[in-house]
């Protein structure tokens, strides 16, 4: 793969941090931070809490970074961009929201719904490894159909479809929503530099994969992440201003093949038959036809 | 000048002429006048703040306490339910020391349903390390929305101010109100300590952040000076009051004493109650009985050296008090633990909303000889 976005050489982001072996969030979080240099980070309980900022260090060098109660993120955020204004000294200001699918799906919906609605100017960037992990791995509105989790275990498997939430917030006709993935990382740089120049509430739903959590050897997470992309698992779309268009679209020959390799790869999947690989392959097709037909829609 | 003012309008007021950068609150009963009071003093362009219309109390609190990280004047306002709901975000807020000016006006709270007021609310909160008046009149809390933000933005803790539902909330009062120029003098623009906000300008810090090592001292370490430092803005408090008395008028103290000097039987009563208890205390001495009244205008800190001054020579102190688990009282009896005397009483009345008159007082001042000294959960009114 060719690199064709400039990626800006900085150190919002150092060394030292927390992370376990093989985790997808550090590789998100710094270019993150690098393309939109946010004066302020906002962080309500996720793994970032514990790998980012135990007192005295600080992975951020950027960055003011606030923890905040669970729920609460999106407001904080916005709160704090009313209160810094627009710019600084010709700077844009940014306020940033780095939340997990917990914080986002579940505890703080609510508040991420009605700062949709209001039109908070706020970047928000939901770290996605599809449960609780910070806890031990516990289902959340964001766990994939079929998969494990301690509170989700075999036979009990999480049987309720992920919540579609780029759905839910395009709905909210926020100015932009969109899935990012740091295996296609020309894609991933160019969402954020898109969000970055926009303004309103501006929702990144980055896949986070977790080694731990999913079940997979550390050394594999650039390859699962592909691999998701690949089988349609996780489609790689954006919603701007209400426009639906997908930004890569994967080969439809090798779909089959590449969401076995997927699943097979993940321990959180090893109970699955191949009925229930065949439901799933059958949901990606679904919501491939799904986009596609949101694509056509015009405004 | 006069005006006349409910007591949600008289806070609305205070808000009007201290200028804050933003405000946001959820309605609730008995609240919704001060909302609306200020929505219209914006639509009129009385007063130049942001408003920000929100989902839940809970946002409200996030809201203004993303604008106070920024180093900005901020205030929410709320009751009971709404108080409760946004206790997390509320208590994340005291504990990060930054300043807020907050209101409650007081509820009962469910279940089951119920708007009229009580001391539940103050209740709630009276662990939180805020500093805390509970207000009896319009002009108290108009006076007090003013001398609370310099109290704040000076000893950064946040300051609540209580007032009654309807019984001050919606009673129309006459109010001396406050002159801009001479708010201006008092309580000038905000101006946060350097560390203390989120600074473009300066190197970035870490607000909230945990520590990962288990038996760590330096939670502790926080709490402690938290509360010690909450201890230091009574005395702080009293200045700032006898700076407004110099420019208002009115002077303000901890704790109003009312006919102590010779009582032998002293109330301690909060808001209206105390006002209430007054005119009891009228009634007995004109019948020769030697009794007295304070009422606590700063519940928070509890200002236990006022009350040993003013009542320590007394033989019978009874608390009379609106919450369910006797709290002042409490507070009070530690205040005098280990002394013989006064024999100090706790008196649960006016639950809920229930209507409190100089003969439930009265009353209680009856059973008071007999009873040993303790709370009781009054049934006679």
């Amino acid at each position: 793969m060719k690199l064709k976005e400039k990626i800006p050489d900085k150190e919002f982001w150092t060394k030292g941090h927390n992370c376990c072996k093989g985790c997808g969030l550090p590789i998100a979080v710094k270019h993150f931070l690098n393309i939109t240099e946010p004066i302020a980070v906002v962080n309500p309980a996720c793994c970032f809490t514990v790998v980012s900022s135990n007192f005295p260090c600080t992975a951020l060098k950027g960055s003011y970074f606030v923890y905040v109660p669970f729920a609460m993120a999106s407001t904080i955020t916005a709160g704090i961009k009313i209160g810094l204004g627009d710019y600084h000294k010709g700077k844009k200001i940014i306020s940033a929201a780095i939340a997990g699918d917990g914080g986002t799906y579940d505890i703080g919906f609510d508040k991420v719904s009605a700062s949709a609605e209001r039109g908070d100017d706020i970047i928000y960037v939901c770290l996605d490894n599809e449960a609780y992990m910070n806890t031990g791995i516990q289902r959340s509105g964001a766990t994939p159909w079929g998969a494990a989790t301690t509170t989700t275990p075999p036979p009990f498997v999480k049987k309720e479809q992920k919540k579609d939430i780029i759905g839910i917030l395009a709905a909210h006709k926020i100015s932009y929503a969109a899935t990012l993935n740091f295996a296609y990382i020309n894609d991933f740089v160019s969402k954020i530099k898109k969000a970055k120049e926009m303004k309103g509430f501006r929702f990144l739903l980055i896949m986070a994969p977790c080694s731990p959590g999913w079940g997979f050897s550390p050394d594999l997470a650039v390859e699962i992440s592909r691999l998701a992309v690949e089988s349609g698992a996780f489609p790689l779309y954006e919603v701007e201003n209400g426009k639906y268009r997908v930004t890569i679209e994967p080969k439809f020959e090798s779909r089959r093949e590449k969401l076995e390799k997927y699943l097979k790869s993940q321990g959180r999947f090893d109970h699955l038959t191949n009925e229930d690989i065949k439901r799933i392959r059958d949901d990606t097709l679904t919501e491939q036809r799904r986009l596609r037909a949101l694509e056509q829609l015009v405004y | 000048m006069i005006k006349v003012m409910t007591g949600a309008g008289a806070f609305a007021e205070g808000i009007r002429v201290s200028k804050p950068h933003t405000v946001s609150a959820y309605p609730i009963t008995p609240q919704t006048d001060i909302v609306k009071t200020i929505a219209k003093m914006i639509a009129e362009r009385k007063l130049e703040c942001n408003f920000v219309n929100v989902e839940s109390e809970q946002a409200a609190m996030a809201i203004v306490h993303g604008v106070a990280l920024t180093g900005k004047r901020v205030s929410t306002f709320t009751s009971s339910h709404g108080l409760w709901y946004m206790a997390e975000m509320l208590y994340a807020h005291t504990t990060l020391r930054l300043p807020l000016l907050f209101g409650d006006v007081t509820r009962a709270m469910g279940m089951p349903f119920n708007i009229w007021s009580d001391h539940s609310d103050p209740e709630f909160v009276y662990s939180f390390p805020a500093v805390q008046f509970f207000c009896s009149s319009a002009q108290e809390i108009l006076d007090h929305v003013v001398i609370g933000y310099r109290l704040a933005e000076e000893d950064y803790f946040t300051v609540i101010a209580f007032l009654e539902g309807f019984l001050v909330s919606h009673a129309a009062q006459p109010v001396e109100i406050l002159e801009q120029n001479l708010v201006d003098k008092f309580l000038p623009p905000f101006k946060p300590r350097k560390g203390h906000f989120i600074d473009p300008d300066d190197s970035p810090k870490t607000f909230g952040g945990h520590d990962l090592f288990p038996n760590s001292e330096f939670y502790d370490l926080l709490r402690r000076k938290t509360f010690s430092d909450l201890k230091k803005t009574k005395e702080n408090y009293k200045k700032i009051a006898n700076e407004f008395a110099e420019l208002f008028g009115r002077k303000y103290e901890p704790i109003e004493t009312y006919r102590t000097e010779d009582a032998e039987l002293v109330l301690v009563a909060l808001g209206v109650t105390a006002h209430t208890a007054k005119v009891a205390v009228d009634e007995l001495r004109e019948k020769g009985v030697k009794c007295g009244l304070v009422r606590i205008l700063m519940i928070k800190p509890f200002p236990e050296e006022e009350f040993i001054e003013s009542i320590g020579k007394s033989k019978t102190v009874i608390v009379l008090e609106s919450d369910n688990t006797g709290v002042f009282f409490k507070d009070l009896a530690a205040a005098f633990c280990g002394r013989a005397e006064p024999k100090i009483l706790g008196s649960i009345i006016g639950i809920g909303g229930r209507e409190i008159t100089p003969e439930t007082i009265k009353k209680i001042i009856s059973k008071s000889e007999n009873r040993k000294p303790k709370l009781y959960w009054e049934e006679e009114y």
